[in-house]
């Protein structure tokens, strides 16, 4: 793939993911479980996608304009770098792992990114409250994270082609 | 490339469970008096002695226009109002144990229980 395809598969991402967060923030997923913070992390499909069939770079590129984007439209500078310390922990988490096929699936890369992306967030949050007492809200994201992560994985698309319903050219 | 599971993605689940469960342990009630810890900025602003509190307590945050409003009674505390747009702190309800905590990410506020006194990292690291 050439690299204008790839620049412009990558902002496409971007924007997929920017609409699947909105679209996440619409269900009542908090009337099912009512605990502040767990989240689907459909945006992560994205990201995954991204990571599989582009490359970590990709994936990185990604990621960061989805970020910033949701920092220009939502001004929230908390939720920036919430999201920036999750997101690139468990970025980095899942590219190691996908560089290692032999030992996980992309069901093993999926839930160390959500793993990950609690502890950025759980990390985030102790510098921005200043006390470790928000450790201890780790083990039931981490738990709600073992229940999502195989969801998120198994919404991947295996090809490019999957993923626009025709053959790319 | 989407394939059947590997060694390691169950070696991987089974380590998130792991570490957990260690740190739900690790934060277990040690049995002492119950104490709030409310911080605003990553500053500890003020700690409430809950078991026994005789009356309860209406505590107002306001700062820059972020507005935080915290009961407390005898052994229970929550945060009853915030004006923030996801309210989640709201909805984290009554917190009666130790290590259970309410956060307003939006307003810098959290409060916390402990049962161990001082803020205590070691407590996790144990």
């Amino acid at each position: 793939m050439t690299t204008s395809k790839k620049i412009a598969l990558c902002g496409i991402l971007a924007a997929l993911a920017l609409g699947l967060s909105l679209l996440e923030s619409l269900l009542p997923l908090q009337l099912l479980i009512p605990l502040p913070g767990v989240r689907l992390g459909l945006g992560n499909v994205v990201i995954l996608t991204a990571l599989y069939l582009l490359g970590a770079p990709a994936a990185l590129a990604t990621l960061l304009c989805r970020v910033a984007v949701l920092y220009l439209i939502t001004g929230n500078a908390t939720a920036l770098f919430m999201s920036l310390c999750g997101g690139l922990l468990s970025l980095l988490a899942m590219a190691a792992a996908h560089r290692l096929p032999r030992l996980f699936s992309i069901y093993g890369v999926s839930l160390l990114g959500a793993a990950f992306h609690n502890v950025g967030q759980i990390l985030a949050a102790r510098l921005l409250l200043g006390s470790w007492n928000i450790v201890y809200y780790l083990p039931l994201l981490l738990c709600a994270g073992l229940i999502t992560a195989p969801i998120i994985a198994a919404l991947v698309p295996q090809k490019i082609s999957d993923f626009f319903g025709t053959p790319l050219h | 490339m989407k394939s059947k599971l590997k060694p390691g993605d169950i070696a991987a689940g089974a380590l998130i469970f792991a570490l957990a469960a260690g740190i739900y342990l690790a934060g277990l009630d040690s049995g002492g008096p119950l104490e709030a810890q409310i911080r605003q900025d990553g500053r500890l602003t003020r700690t409430v002695a809950l078991s026994g509190l005789k009356q309860p307590i209406r505590i107002e945050l306001e700062r820059e226009g972020r507005r935080n409003v915290i009961l407390a009674e005898d052994g229970r505390i929550c945060i009853a109002e915030a004006n923030c747009p996801h309210q989640d702190c709201v909805r984290a309800g009554w917190l009666d144990k130790s290590g259970q905590s309410a956060l307003c990410l939006e307003n810098r506020v959290s409060v916390s229980l402990t049962n161990q006194g001082e803020d205590a990292p070691d407590a996790v690291a144990r």
